[in-house]
């Protein structure tokens, strides 16, 4: 939703969008402006090696790289590394390299705001308010996975450093629900290509460039699985072809040691 | 020293649109507006990207990668992820042509 949100464009729509990033911004847990900034950055340079700076794992992907992304414990450690960083006005060069330099006082100020928030979240049952904590543990511990592993397949086993979108991007057929909780962003590829085109739109578009991209791979649960299937394969050294879904050609291997392209950067 | 260069005719520049211009290793936007012709850098000040396929609305320019809004007028940056404004050149309409001063 948040990722529709920060591309939601036109006149009157800009304060919803400016609403929604933050709204979620809390409750994802992220500052804001560094989670704009670092996902400009990602439309930018999309999957490419030392320039994205929103690679959530190591590629290829292994087991233990999948949980560390499943679970959101990998993600959830970053960002409260970010926003201490933002609040001890520690700047990274990955922070630098994305952001305008007069962002990052109102960095600063964001996450030290958010950070006394948290604070009193946590403080709150000691006033008899368990409330507070609901309304971020529920998301953390119900709806992080699963946004986690809709993002995972958006550009996992797909080349790292390509010219072309159609090669770091995957698009997925969707069912009724997931394209409503993710908003038709299972039209990824068109979603990148287009980054300015609205949330509601992307089917049409999809339907209107179908002939020019690849074809989508099967659903978010048949693609997931196959994608845990891989990183099994892949840590057990056995061979890593998948059943169906697109693969960069060096992802399909016949097993043994695996040779890291990408560190996470995020 | 600034100087008024003749950059284009009135009619190279559709009405809500830009050109793209280029004087002395400087890349410029000419636009035609219904408020008459102004000019800003080209380029986005945001990230790298050249403001010609943007979209013209009234007095602004959307730039085509991210969607970051400026005021043509004074080059103000009037949306994210655009923060830091455009320079803006003056520009006149003499003698059937259009002229800019860098
Ligand atoms: S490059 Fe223009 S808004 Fe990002």
């Amino acid at each position: 939703m948040a990722r529709a949100g920060n591309t939601l464009r036109l006149g009157a729509a800009r304060w919803i969008n400016e609403t929604v990033l933050w709204v979620t911004s809390l409750i994802y847990m992220e500052e804001p402006l560094h989670r704009r900034f670092t996902h400009t950055n990602h439309h930018t340079h999309t999957w490419h090696v030392g320039k994205d700076s929103q690679m959530p794992f190591d590629t290829p992907m292994g087991f233990g790289g999948w949980l560390a992304e499943i679970s959101g414990f990998a993600l959830l450690r970053f960002h409260m590394q970010v926003f201490v960083s933002l609040a001890l006005r520690r700047y990274s060069q990955t922070m630098r390299m994305v952001t305008p330099e007069a962002e990052f006082p109102k960095m600063t100020r964001n996450a030290r705001i958010m950070l006394a928030l948290y604070a009193l979240i946590a403080l709150s049952p000691f006033a008899g308010l368990w409330w507070p904590i609901w309304f971020l543990a529920i998301p953390r511990v119900l709806g992080a996975p699963v946004m986690l592993l809709f993002t995972l397949i958006q550009h996992v086993e797909l080349q790292e450093n390509a010219p072309s979108i159609l090669d770091s991007t995957r698009s997925f057929r969707g069912h009724w629900l997931s394209r409503f909780l993710y908003m038709n962003m299972n039209n990824h590829v068109e979603h990148h290509l287009y980054p300015n085109v609205p949330f509601h739109a992307l089917p049409k578009l999809a339907e209107a460039v179908k002939d020019q991209v690849p074809e989508p791979d099967p659903g978010f649960v048949r693609t997931n699985w196959e994608v845990l299937g891989v990183t099994l394969r892949r840590s057990l050294g056995l061979p890593t072809k998948a059943a169906s879904i697109r693969q960069a050609p060096h992802m399909i291997t016949k097993g043994g040691p695996v040779q890291q392209v990408a560190k996470r950067t995020m | 020293m600034r100087q008024w260069i003749d950059a284009c005719a009135p009619d190279d520049i559709d009405t809500e649109d830009l050109i793209a211009w280029e004087y002395a290793g400087r890349r410029i936007a000419i636009y035609n507006t219904d408020q008459g012709f102004f000019a800003t850098d080209l380029m986005c000040t945001h990230e790298d990207q050249s403001l010609e396929d943007g979209l013209v609305m009234d007095c602004v320019i959307e730039c085509p990668l991210h969607g970051g809004r400026f005021d043509i007028c004074t080059g103000k940056a009037l949306s994210a992820p655009a923060s830091t404004d455009l320079a803006t050149y003056p520009v006149k309409v003499h003698g059937g042509r259009v002229w800019v001063q860098i």
